[in-house]
């Protein structure tokens, strides 16, 4: 995590991950991940995401649960993104798995860790 | 800054106004494709640059308004109102096609431009062109025969008249 990943014109970074607890369980329930996206202008990166949407960004867990998801801009100037999702109770071994729009490489692994 | 001229159509033009004036980045859009080639910042698009497309898209709205007028006068022959609702959904799909060369619905209203004018222009556009489809569509079976132009429509218009 934290590596940016080169796509086109466009560098994305995994920076954050939260995970939301299931408290009576202590066991995750919602995890989201936060992106830092450079490049472009905010309408170019809003295009991005949208590409990366249509393309397939999947979150994974070690157990082999696998889920797409939408990349959202969660700011004006789509500089930040998250991909939220909720896997199953008691998951660990969380990946993202981004299909890159532009081909080469053909996607990228982001390990969040346990 | 990425200057597509291979799409624009105006290379040479633009070759040579470029070798005078540095900071040129764009060039006119074609006079058939009014919205074409629109040279997005982060604040949008200038209002200069976005006029002849506005009202390019206004006239489309006017088109569609009078096309449904049509579809839903019960004065005219069955044929007569079949071919309005035919003409109202071409000329839909036309302001579809000016839109998406604009850039496309999320560009004009997913994010607030930062003439605050003209993002109020692209939401009435696509609100009264909404409105006009569906109309246009079900407006028979709603029983919701429109016998006033959409709000939006007249505001946009406003909007577009103002523009230079």
């Amino acid at each position: 995590m934290g590596e940016p990943m080169r796509m086109g014109p466009f560098l994305l970074r995994a920076a954050t991950v939260e995970v939301m607890i299931d408290q009576p369980y202590n066991r995750p329930d919602e995890i989201r991940v936060g992106f830092v996206l450079a490049g472009g202008n905010r309408f170019e990166r809003m295009d991005f995401a949208d590409s990366v949407t249509e393309r397939g960004i999947f979150v994974r867990t070690a157990a082999g649960w696998r889920e797409q998801r939408r990349l959202e801009g969660t700011s004006e100037d789509q500089q930040t993104l998250a991909v939220v999702a909720h896997p199953p109770r008691g998951s660990s071994g969380f990946k993202v798995e981004i299909v890159n729009p532009y081909g080469e490489p053909a996607r990228f692994m982001v390990d969040l860790g346990q | 800054m990425v200057v597509n001229l291979r799409t624009s159509g105006c290379a040479p033009a633009a070759l040579a106004i470029a070798a005078l004036m540095p900071s040129v980045t764009g060039c006119p859009a074609p006079a058939d494709q009014p919205c074409a080639g629109l040279d997005y910042t982060d604040a949008g698009v200038t209002r200069e640059q976005y006029a002849p497309c506005a009202k390019a898209m206004i006239r489309k709205l006017d088109e569609i308004w009078r096309d449904t007028q049509a579809a839903f006068n019960y004065n005219l022959s069955d044929s007569e109102r079949a071919r309005g609702r035919q003409a109202c959904l071409k000329a839909s799909s036309e302001l579809a096609r000016l839109i998406s060369q604009a850039g496309g619905t999320d560009r004009l209203t997913r994010l607030e431009w930062a003439d605050a004018e003209l993002s109020e222009f692209n939401r009435d556009i696509e609100h009264a062109r909404n409105q006009y489809i569906v109309a246009c569509l079900y407006g028979d079976a709603l029983g919701t025969t429109p016998s006033q132009i959409d709000g939006s429509h007249l505001e946009a218009r406003h909007i577009a008249d103002s523009l230079p």
